[in-house]
């Protein structure tokens, strides 16, 4: 489904990506691990069309999407959350997802009609399934900081993505947020074959719902592998797992 | 964060209650006063037209009064240099505004934040040098006077009705703009430029339609300014008209929809009837403007809005989101 080939990405002479590669199957969970600096987020700003890589590609659907505006890549079907809390703080709850939906099905520029009646029934579901309809009405800005995350990945969901990229989504949840956020994860992969491509510090989770791993080394793919396989990784215990003991 | 809020049945009912003053209104005042109301009108419709960019888009649009003096401009120019009756002017003033904001937003909404500013601001003034300077088309300095409206319309209370008209309709649709999708989308790309884009926007492009649909009703209230004044100067198209509506959203309540209207009632009132008592009136506006800025940064409407909804919606907080 996506296809990462031998990207690199510099930034005033730092290496921030070097041959970085990846491959994610079609209702797969597949998670990118390593160190802080190893690239990871540079990685999924490639992918969105948010960073233009030096060299390589990126393949989705068979389609080379390299380069292509961020929001163009929305509609071929890839949907992202952030790491850092990147939500529309002046609108409401129901407004975030709502917005998301609406632009997904393109009525985005429709300056006459009212919004109130439209998109209801996603907007409801997507905000019922992550467990927010209960806080719809409030302004998103006084959400508590992991519910802020949970409205994130709403808010990518809004756009019926294919492939959703989930950057951190646990950081800074407390360990049931964290359990939530795994649960969902998963209800989304196992009930609506959604494919799903993370980052995440939590080694724990990692290996709890990832079906692949790549790990990502000072901007270098490591490997991709099974979780048992990278586990027994000598090269990747060296880099990585050894550094966090 | 500030956070716009809807407009309740209570407020449509408070609508019709200031409609029925504004329509009973020039029964008991004076002329001079029917000609003050008048201008309130033509400057709630202009800071209104602004903020749509500037508080709903986060746009930072310094010279939004270019496009009024634009659609001011046409009406005179077709009124006194062509044969073409006074309503092809009319009809050609929001649309001459809006092509000018389609090419002045073209270049400006590929820039952010200052330097956006900036460029509004020099590409706005670089049209006042152009009207300033074109001696055989506009007359300079001289203005054009003598702008002959019809009959009917040739009365200052005729005016003020025609433009209460006028901007009753036109505030009505950019109220139901501001709560389309679209509108929701230009909020979600003044928020988060960034996430905006990731889930689809495209960002120019609403940025561009958003600062066009400004300057077009911008060019509403320019036609409706020479139905009040009779005549134009450079002085509609110069930077200081800009600078006066952008302290009418500031003080009024950028992030309210009817906050620029008050601000340009607390404006025109000031600076008249003040200005009418004394030669200081300038420093009174200042003082008046320091208090607004440093006591109520949400504006007066966004200070009055803070203090009633924090009772109101502790009263809807156990609503259900309702369909409209």
């Amino acid at each position: 489904m996506l296809q990462v080939e031998g990207i690199d990405k510099s930034f005033a002479g730092f290496q921030a990506l070097s041959e970085a590669s990846l491959h994610v199957h079609p209702g797969s969970i597949v998670a990118v691990i390593g160190p802080n600096g190893a690239g990871k987020t540079t990685l999924f700003n490639v992918i969105t069309g948010h960073l233009h890589p030096d060299e390589g590609r990126v393949l989705f659907k068979g389609e080379d999407i390299t380069g292509v505006a961020p929001y163009r890549i929305c509609h071929r079907g890839i949907s992202r959350s952030f790491q850092l809390i990147n939500i529309f703080e002046g609108l409401s709850v129901w407004e975030n997802v709502q917005v998301s939906v609406l632009s997904r099905r393109g009525m985005i520029l429709r300056a006459f009609a009212s919004s109130r009646g439209l998109v209801q029934e996603e907007t409801q579901q997507i905000l019922e399934k992550v467990g927010l309809a209960d806080k719809m009405n409030a302004p998103s800005v006084s959400l508590s900081h992991g519910d802020k995350k949970v409205l994130e990945i709403a808010i990518a969901l809004g756009n019926t993505p294919e492939l959703l990229l989930l950057d951190e989504p646990t950081a800074g949840m407390s360990p049931e947020e964290t359990r939530t956020v795994i649960d969902l994860c998963r209800e989304l992969a196992e009930k609506e074959g959604l494919t799903i491509l993370f980052t995440e510090h939590d080694i724990d989770m990692v290996f709890d719902i990832a079906d692949e791993i790549m790990v990502l080394h000072q901007g270098r793919t490591l490997t991709q592998d099974y979780p048992q396989e990278v586990r027994r990784n000598e090269r990747v215990q060296g880099a990585y797992l050894g550094e966090t003991c | 964060m500030p956070k716009i809020l809807p407009a309740g049945s209570r407020s449509w009912w408070q609508l019709g209650a200031i409609l029925a003053v504004l329509l009973t209104l020039p029964l008991v005042i004076s002329q001079y006063n029917v000609y003050l109301l008048t201008l309130i009108l033509v400057y709630a419709l202009l800071a209104t037209s602004l903020n749509l960019v500037l508080g709903y888009g986060g746009m930072l649009q310094l010279h939004h009064g270019v496009f009024f003096g634009l659609g001011a401009y046409t009406v005179a120019l077709t009124v006194t240099k062509t044969s073409l009756p006074f309503w092809a002017g009319v009809a050609a003033a929001p649309l001459v505004a809006a092509f000018f904001a389609f090419l002045i937003g073209w270049f400006c909404v590929r820039l952010k934040g200052l330097y956006f500013g900036m460029l509004t601001l020099a590409l706005g003034q670089l049209i006042w040098s152009v009207v300033y300077r074109w001696y055989e088309l506009t007359g300079g300095d001289d203005g054009i006077h003598g702008i002959a409206v019809p009959e009917w319309l040739d009365s200052i209370t005729a005016a003020y009705y025609a433009g209460l008209a006028v901007v009753a309709v036109c505030l009505f649709v950019l109220y139901r703009i501001v709560r389309s999708p679209f509108g929701i989308g230009l909020q979600a790309c003044r928020d988060n430029s960034q996430r905006s884009e990731s889930v689809g926007i495209n960002l120019r492009r609403h940025r561009l339609i958003a600062f066009v649909i400004g300057g077009f009703f911008a060019g509403v209230a320019g036609i409706l300014l020479v139905l009040a004044e009779g005549s134009v100067s450079p002085d509609v198209v110069y930077w200081e008209i800009s600078a006066e509506i952008m302290i009418m959203c500031l003080a009024g309540g950028m992030y309210t929809f009817w906050g620029p209207a008050v601000g340009a009632l607390a404006v025109v009132f000031l600076s008249n009837f003040i200005g009418a008592q004394t030669e200081y009136w300038l420093l009174i506006l200042g003082a008046v403007l320091m208090a607004i800025v440093l006591f109520m940064p949400q504006g007066i409407l966004g200070y009055l809005q803070e203090k009633w909804s924090s009772v109101s919606l502790r009263r809807a907080a156990g609503e259900k989101h309702v369909a409209g």
